[in-house]
Order: structure tokens, then C-alpha cells, then sequence
């Protein structure tokens, strides 16, 4: 028994465009819900359809209307996620206080400073710096010091939900949400948080996002908003029942800058998480790969998972969930985790069939989750199913 | 498997110096780099004084080769010449980095073109978004819209061939000391042999700094000077804004003696918290602070009438300083200990680096056990009555450090505590 073994992942907290319940989530997957819409950008690699939720208010998120000016979307849907994470266990008991932790994947704050109706004022006085400060000391909101800063996130999660605990933060790619979710759990296997909430939030589909993505090699995958969390907690200090559950048995973690490089990195950190879970190629039952939004990564994810799983005699399917949620940054490899808790909860995999996805037994209680960043950091985690 | 975890590299470019050993002279003497400074073309921007990189220093000593010239935000060039120059320290040129090695480090906000949004209005006078699209093209690689938190961790790792974890910690104020302290338990736990660690930021550019001003976070205060930065004294005014970067090679002790390494200081322990308070002020009566100082000594293992000094985060903001002095008096209550501590505040000689702040000040830690003597807190000359502690005022003192503490606490309360130690074998 490890330390990794007292540790349980539970109450999955999840908004996306499907909806905010797990199985509600597993349901338009299966069904191929059709959960997108109209992008809202006029121009550019993201025009068309997006998976967008709802900005949550003041109402949903149980706040006092003052947490809006100093929160961005991607803030107020984490202490979304959050709130919908320990519904479950503040039902039961009290939830916070210095034992209780947080670990978050964050994007970067993509937001314009200078709304557009203060930008023909900027080329009026564009030669004079000293005018152009102070239209910015004039026009630039006064909490955009908190709003932009993307870890003002984690501040308000751990002022409304009481949240004193040992903490960290990681951004901006998907592998930040395993990041968050590895050290999370190991906060609580170590000794240092009883629990740790553990989750992560997409970019909001913003304009300025696209442009930055473009440039780093985006292939046009369609981009998604949401968030997903789960509890980190010890074995047998959570609600008696029947809970969902699953254990983090594995994780490894590797960079590879591209290429070949990149491919042998992710098949490291695969590597390394199977055998942590002391198990190997025959020993997962299902594979939920990162969306790798560059034609670059997702090559070389490709190659890696034929590394390591070419030679199994069951090779596990592959399955993503961007056809219901999009691509969601951090948040990502999160809802794929939420995806796992739900599957190994019901002993089901979900297999991609063409368009179609049917749902099938899953034959081994193991699921390999992976993330991969846009530049080459690599995150793989092994989750086993549990019965607490 | 818990391995000890030594330094043994080290690097820093910041307002005192270009590489580690300028900074630590600078702060042993007690030389500050806070200088009158406004965004470029501005005269009369309400801060007045920061504590920038001589960057025709810079640009000569580390601005040509090893891709240094391509477009990249400050904080990047910054952390990738710490970088560099914190491997060398560590002997990695002659012995070969461990093959686990990765990166981990603290970053804040991408940095910002005051003007790059005229690239969204047309010939018609009007802004759009895809007059924007359309013009990209124009846009400045080095700053703003194509600025991601992940490029200085992944350009590191990318460019010193680091296969280990590369990863970015946005913490605020904390992020590098956050860095520094899952580099630590990484090691300790037995994940990779080595990491580089540290963080980078410049806030120095309109935008950022008009957010924070807007905030009330920096002092706008002409009385001072360049004795500005007052940490702990009654007539702090708030932050000294700085820009910079700082690195160091923590090692499995194994592997650092295996490689016959110099090793500089022992990090002992590491601890986190959060205020769960406000996301505008810390806790008032330091819970949070002392949370994390705590935690870091259990950690280390450490009882803290052990403790000989703290570099303490000393922002020079009128809430941190209190604040802090009272985190550390809980701390440290048994026996009074906290009497006994010398307290020191860096920042009113490098400035506010940010989210890389923490990482300068650890190298001031490291090197206050290596050499027995702790920096001053500079611009100590009236007291507060709510902060009365050994603040080191005006000048270094000798004495031996075994054991310091350093603290980095982000807006919005999050906090961070490491604890170093002198290395025996």
C-alpha cells in the first residue's frame, strides 16, 4: 500500500455545455448531443461554433454581487465548479478550515483592458504617452488589477468556501489541470491538507485567445468553456455511502520540446504512471487523450499512445470528450477525470464509433487520463476504480 | 522515499546586478536599485519610482545569441539568462545535468502593449475584432496578446534539453517561491534528481502598472527618493514596483555529491496556506502568514527557537508589514523566540519583483546561512509601534544563520514559507 492509496478523488463538480451533472455530461456524449453554438467571433481560426456556458451571476454563485468586479468568467465559473463540487460533501458535514486545500489549473486572463468605445480616444492621443496615461488611468476598470490576475481565482475560492489550506496554482495549458490534480492529491497522501479541492477552468472564448492560439499552431479544434472539480480526500473521512470514488494509482510527468522529443516524452510520463500503478499496457481499460489543439502535439500524442499500447494485446479505445464540451484548456483532462470517476463508478467506456459513440463495459476498473501542453509539458495519471 | 535537497546553483538578474553575486553584494552593502522611473515617454505618471534592469547592461551582457534577439516578453529574457546562468553555477556544463531534471517557475501577468489594441480600428475609425484578425500580422510578438504564462518554464526546459516536469505556478506574489517549494518536494519525494527553479516578471510597462496603481498597491509618494521602499517603517506608503529574474538549482543531495557539486545551503521545508479571507487585503490578524510559516518548519522538521532569521516579504504596503510582524510573533510566541530573530526585508533594495520575488530572496536566504551575515532592512528610520521586531535597520549584521525562514505572501492570501538551513553532511 502506498500513500497514494489513502486517498480518495470524489464529488465531481462539472459545468459544460452539457450541462452541470456527470451523467448529464455522459449522456450527450452517448446520445451525440448536439450542445455547441454560434462562436461569437467574427473573424479568425475560432469563427463559427463554440461550446459556451452561461456567465454565472451573483445568484448562482451564492456571492455578494461586489465578487463580480474583481472576478473575469473563468474566475466566477471556478467558484462555479467549486460550488457544484462540495454541494456533496458540505451536505454532510462542514466543509473548510486550515485542513482543506485547493489546487487550481488556470488559463491566462484574456480580456482587453481598453474597451473598444475608449480605442478612437487612444488614436487621437497615440503620439502623446502622457495623454494615452491617462486615458488609461481613466478607462482601464479599477479592479482589472485582480480580474486579469489569473490566480485572483484561487482567492476566491478560498474566501467563500473557507479554504485555509496548503494551496497551489499552475497555468495555462491542459496539463495545469493534471498539475493541480497530481499535487492535490499528493497534498492529502503526504499529510499536508486532510483535503484538497482540486480543479480547473477553461479560457473564456474571447477573440484575443485565437489570435495567441493561432500563433502557437491551433488546428481548429473547436474551443469550449467550463470547468470540473473534484475532492481530494482521505479514505473513510468522507460521507458513508455509496459515493463514487476513484483512486489516483499513477502519474508521471515529462517535457519534450517536439517531434520525436515530445512523442518519447509523453510515452515517459505514460510509462511512468503505469508502472507507479503497478500495472502496464493491459491494464487500462480506457484511454481519455488530450485534445492536442496543434497538429504538431496531437502527433506526437498519437505516437506516443502507439508506443506504449501498440504492442498490448487489447489495445483500450481512445476516447475525448470535445464532442460535447469542446476544448477546455486546464479544465480539460479534469472533465476527462469526471468522465473516469463516472465510468469506473458504473464499471462503463464510452467508444467512439465514427460519429457515433455506444457505450460498452469497461473490462479492466483502470483508466489513463493524459494532457499535454502546447509546448511540450506532459502530464499522464492512472485512475483505479474504488468501492470505499 | 524522502531525499535531502540542496542548492547548487544559482542566478539572478534584478535593478542591483546582473548575475547573483553583484545582487548579493549589493544587498549586503546595502545598495538600492530604486530609482526614479515612469513608463517610456511619460512624465508625470503618479508612481514615480521603481527598481527597473539596466537593460543597455543587459542587452550587452546576455542580448546576442542563444536566440536571445527573437521577440519575447522581459520576463522571459530575464528568466532565461537566470536560468542560464544558475546551470552553469551548478557545474552542469562540466558534469552533465541529472537526466531527471525539470523546470518549475512563478509568473504573473503577460505583459502589455499600451497601444496594441489600435490594431483593432479600421480606416473607418472603427474597432473591430476582425480588423484586428486582419492585421495580426503587425502585432508585437513581444508583448501582450501572444504573451503565455508557460513560455519561460517551456523555454528553459526547451533550450537546456530538460525532460523533466516543466511547470508554471501563478500564485501572484508567491509564484516563485511556490515554485521553489514543489521543486523541493519533487526532489524529496524521489520524482527527478534536480529542478530548476525560480521565476521571472516585469510589471514595468503602463497597463500593468495602471491596474495596480488603480488598486492603491504601489506608492506614489515623492517624499522619499529612492528611500521609498520603507518596509516596517511608519512612513511606508506601498510597494516599490522592480523587474527581474532569479534561479536556482536545487539537487538531490545524492546526486549533488555524486557530481562532487558545491553545495551552498540545505532547503529544509515548505509550506502554503490561504488567507480565505478577502481577495483585496490579507488577513488582519495573519492567519494565513503564520499558517504557512508554520507548516514550512514542520516540514523541515524544524522547532522554531531554531529559527535565526526571516526574510520576511516586507512589501512596504501599509497592511503587509503589520500584518507579517504579527504572523511571526505567533509564530515564533514560545519563549519570545521572536525577539531573539533578525528580520530582514529585501524588497526596499531590489523593489517588488512580482511573482519572481520570491526567488531573489531565497538566494538572500541561502546565502545569509552560507556566509553568516543577514541583509539590512534599508529606509528603517521612524518605527511603526505595530511593528516591532529586529528588522537588521541601515546595515548587515554578522552573526551565524543555521536556520531562516523566507515568506512570499500573493494577493488575495496566498502564501508561501521556505526554510533553509546550512548544509553538514
Amino acid at each position: 500500500m502506498t500513500a497514494l492509496d489513502t486517498v480518495l478523488l470524489t464529488a465531481p463538480g462539472v459545468c459544460t455545455a452539457a450541462g452541470t451533472d456527470p451523467a448529464a455530461l455522459w449522456e450527450a456524449l452517448l446520445a451525440g448531443k448536439d450542445t455547441s453554438g454560434p462562436s461569437g467571433i467574427p473573424e479568425g481560426p475560432a469563427t463559427g461554433t463554440a461550446f459556451l456556458v452561461d456567465d454565472p451571476d451573483a445568484a448562482a454563485l451564492g456571492v455578494h454581487r461586489r465578487v463580480l468586479r474583481t472576478s473575469e468568467k473563468q474566475a466566477r465559473l471556478a467558484l462555479y465548479g467549486a460550488r457544484l463540487s462540495l454541494a456533496g460533501p458540505a451536505a454532510h458535514g462542514p466543509v473548510g478550515g486550515p485542513g482543506w486545500g485547493l489546487y487550481l489549473g488556470l488559463p491566462t486572463v484574456d480580456e482587453e483592458l481598453l474597451r473598444f468605445g475608449a480605442l478612437d480616444r487612444l488614436r487621437r492621443v497615440a503620439g502623446s504617452p502622457g495623454e494615452v496615461a491617462a486615458l488609461y488611468a481613466r478607462e482601464v476598470p479599477p479592479f482589472s488589477g485582480l480580474s486579469h490576475l489569473n490566480s485572483t481565482a484561487a482567492a476566491h475560492v478560498s474566501a467563500v468556501f473557507g479554504l485555509s489550506g496548503a494551496m497551489a496554482a499552475y497555468s495555462p495549458y491542459s496539463d495545469a489541470g493534471l498539475q493541480a490534480l497530481i499535487d492535490g492529491v499528493l497534498s492529502v497522501a503526504e499529510g499536508e491538507n486532510e483535503a484538497a479541492l482540486v480543479g480547473a477552468v477553461s479560457p473564456k472564448v474571447h477573440p484575443l485567445l485565437f489570435v495567441q492560439y493561432e500563433e502557437l499552431g491551433w488546428n481548429g479544434v473547436v474551443p469550449g468553456e467550463g470547468a470540473a472539480f473534484l475532492l481530494a480526500r482521505r479514505h473513510g473521512t468522507g460521507p458513508a455511502g455509496d459515493a463514487p470514488a476513484v483512486r489516483l494509482a499513477g502519474y508521471g510527468r515529462a517535457f519534450g520540446a517536439d517531434g520525436d522529443d515530445r512523442a518519447g516524452a509523453i510515452a515517459d510520463a505514460v510509462r511512468a504512471a503505469l508502472e507507479m500503478a503497478g500495472t502496464d499496457p493491459g491494464g487500462i481499460g480506457w484511454i481519455l487523450p488530450d485534445t492536442v489543439w496543434t497538429d504538431s502535439g496531437a502527433r506526437a500524442q498519437d505516437a506516443a499512445l502507439d508506443r506504449v499500447f501498440g504492442g498490448a494485446a487489447h489495445r483500450p479505445p481512445a476516447f475525448t470528450g470535445e464532442r460535447a464540451t469542446g476544448v477546455l484548456g486546464p479544465a480539460h483532462p479534469l472533465a476527462h477525470t469526471v468522465l473516469a470517476l463516472h465510468g469506473l463508478a458504473g464499471n462503463r467506456r464510452l467508444v467512439a464509433d465514427g460519429d457515433a459513440v455506444r457505450e460498452e463495459e469497461l473490462p479492466v476498473p483502470r483508466v489513463l487520463v493524459l494532457a499535454c501542453g502546447v509546448r511540450g509539458q506532459v502530464c499522464s495519471v492512472v485512475l483505479e476504480g474504488v468501492v470505499e | 522515499m524522502s531525499r535531502r535537497v540542496v542548492v547548487t546553483g544559482l542566478g539572478a538578474v534584478c535593478g542591483l546586478g546582473l548575475d547573483w553575486q553583484t545582487m548579493w553584494e549589493g544587498l549586503v552593502e546595502g545598495r538600492s536599485a530604486v530609482r526614479a522611473w515612469q513608463p517610456p515617454g511619460v512624465d508625470d505618471f503618479p508612481v514615480k519610482y521603481a527598481a527597473p534592469v539596466d537593460d543597455a547592461a543587459f542587452e550587452a551582457r546576455y542580448g546576442a545569441g542563444d536566440g536571445m534577439d527573437r521577440p519575447m516578453e522581459r520576463r522571459v529574457r530575464f528568466g532565461l539568462a537566470a536560468a542560464a546562468q544558475a546551470l552553469a553555477d551548478a557545474g552542469f556544463a562540466e558534469t552533465g545535468a541529472p537526466a531527471r531534471t525539470g523546470t518549475a517557475v512563478g509568473s504573473g501577468v503577460p505583459e502589455r502593449d499600451p497601444y496594441e489594441l489600435l490594431h483593432a480600428v479600421g480606416e473607418d475609425g472603427q474597432p473591430s475584432w476582425a480588423t484586428l484578425y486582419a492585421d495580426r500580422a503587425a502585432l508585437d510578438r513581444a508583448s501582450g496578446l501572444f504573451c503565455t504564462n508557460d513560455a519561460l518554464a517551456a523555454g528553459i526546459a526547451a533550450r537546456h534539453e530538460l525532460r523533466g516536469p516543466a511547470l508554471n505556478f501563478s500564485t501572484a506574489c508567491a509564484g516563485a517561491a511556490h515554485a521553489i517549494g514543489h521543486g523541493f518536494r519533487m526532489i524529496r519525494r524521489g520524482e527527478v534528481d534536480a529542478m530548476l527553479v525560480g521565476g521571472a516578471d516585469s510589471v514595468l510597462n503602463l497597463p500593468t502598472m495602471t491596474g495596480l496603481l488603480l488598486l492603491g498597491a504601489p506608492s506614489t509618494s515623492e517624499l522619499f527618493g529612492n528611500r521609498l521602499c520603507r518596509a516596517f517603517d511608519r512612513d511606508r506608503s506601498g510597494l516599490v514596483a522592480a523587474e527581474g529574474a532569479a534561479m536556482l538549482v536545487l539537487e538531490s543531495e545524492e546526486s549533488a555529491r555524486r557530481r562532487g557539486a558545491r553545495i551552498l545551503a540545505e532547503v529544509a521545508g515548505f509550506g502554503s496556506s490561504l488567507d480565505a479571507y478577502q481577495v483585496t487585503a490579507p488577513h488582519p490578524e495573519g492567519h494565513g502568514a503564520a499558517l504557512a510559516m508554520s507548516r514550512a518548519l514542520a516540514d523541515a522538521g524544524v522547532e522554531p527557537d531554531r529559527v535565526d532569521s526571516v526574510n520576511a516579504h516586507g512589501t512596504s504596503t501599509p497592511l503587509n508589514d503589520p500584518v507579517e510582524t504579527r504572523a511571526i510573533k505567533d509564530v515564533f510566541a514560545a519563549g519570545e523566540h521572536y525577539r531573539r530573530l533578525a528580520v530582514t526585508a529585501n524588497k526596499t533594495m531590489l523593489g517588488h519583483l512580482i511573482a519572481a520575488a520570491g526567488a531573489p530572496e531565497l538566494i538572500a536566504t541561502v546565502l545569509s546561512v552560507r556566509d553568516g551575515v543577514v541583509p539590512p532592512t534599508l529606509n528603517l528610520e521612524n518605527p511603526d509601534p505595530a511593528c516591532d521586531l529586529d528588522y537588521v535597520p541601515g546595515s548587515a549584521r554578522q552573526q551565524e544563520v543555521s536556520v531562516a525562514v523566507s515568506n512570499s505572501f500573493g494577493f488575495g492570501g496566498l502564501n508561501a514559507s521556505l526554510v533553509v538551513r546550512g548544509y553538514e553532511q
